[in-house]
């Protein structure tokens, strides 16, 4: 079954050395997101289709996104924070069983 | 974010010497698209009225620690104002120029020189990226 497409779009550092963005993707409500060493790392397109990131397909629940520029040098600026995005690529669980009662 | 930019301005006093090494000074912090805004103090040659007219500044920018000069100008004015090339750590250097005279440096990471707050400080900035812009989802 396809995963569905959430758009994730944003805006670019106005810093002319900035060569990629991180983004990373915690629970809501989650502390210290800048010593999270896992991060996606976006191109700088300025939009990003999480539906079609592997790592984020199994997301169920509220999530806080954070993004970051960084520079040639690896300079990592402060973030650009979204808070309380729910999202649901995962299908529920199946119905259960089928039986069938025959009247009269 | 936003960030005070009058935390940025300094002054300058009259100077000759030159200094690498910080210490004990400060470090500003500031975004490389942000406008920095850097004001010095004229000495009393240059502050008097007969003086003022011709006196022009040449500033330039350093980057740290090997003084390698990223940005340059000469105004008629005591403030300088520009956004830090990349990131990475600066100094920031004035001479006053009476032609064909010239002073020596003030150089902003040097006590002697810069001011924080009031008080005789050496004094840095410390550049790095802005954060991207607000996010959406479609």
């Amino acid at each position: 079954m396809a995963t569905k497409s959430i758009i994730m779009k944003y805006g670019l550092s106005p810093s002319p050395d900035v060569v990629e963005y991180r983004l990373r993707v915690v629970p809501t409500g989650t502390e210290n997101v800048s010593a999270l060493n896992a991060f996606f790392t976006l191109d700088g397109s300025g939009s990003a289709d999480l539906g079609a990131m592997p790592e984020l397909q199994n997301l169920d629940g509220v999530y806080d996104f954070y993004l970051s520029a960084v520079d040639d040098a690896g300079n990592e600026s402060d973030f650009s924070v979204f808070t309380g995005k729910a999202i649901d690529f995962l299908a529920p669980e199946p119905p259960g069983e089928i039986t069938f009662e025959v009247a009269g | 974010m936003t960030r005070l930019i009058c935390a940025l301005l300094a002054l300058f006093f009259s100077h000759t010497s030159f200094a690498v090494v910080m210490i004990n000074g400060v470090a500003f912090t500031a975004t490389t698209d942000e406008q920095i805004n850097i004001l010095w103090e004229p000495g009393p040659f240059c502050l008097s009225r007969a003086a003022a007219q011709a006196c022009e500044w040449n500033w330039e920018l350093l980057e740290l620690p090997f003084n390698r000069v990223i940005m340059k100008g000469s105004t008629g004015n005591f403030t300088a104002s520009f956004k830090l090339p990349r990131s990475g750590l600066y100094g920031f250097r004035v001479k006053a120029c009476v032609n064909p005279h010239c002073s020596g440096w003030a150089f902003s990471v040097q006590s002697e020189d810069g001011v924080v707050n009031g008080a005789d400080q050496g004094w840095t900035l410390y550049g790095y990226p802005a954060p991207p812009g607000d996010i959406g989802f479609e």
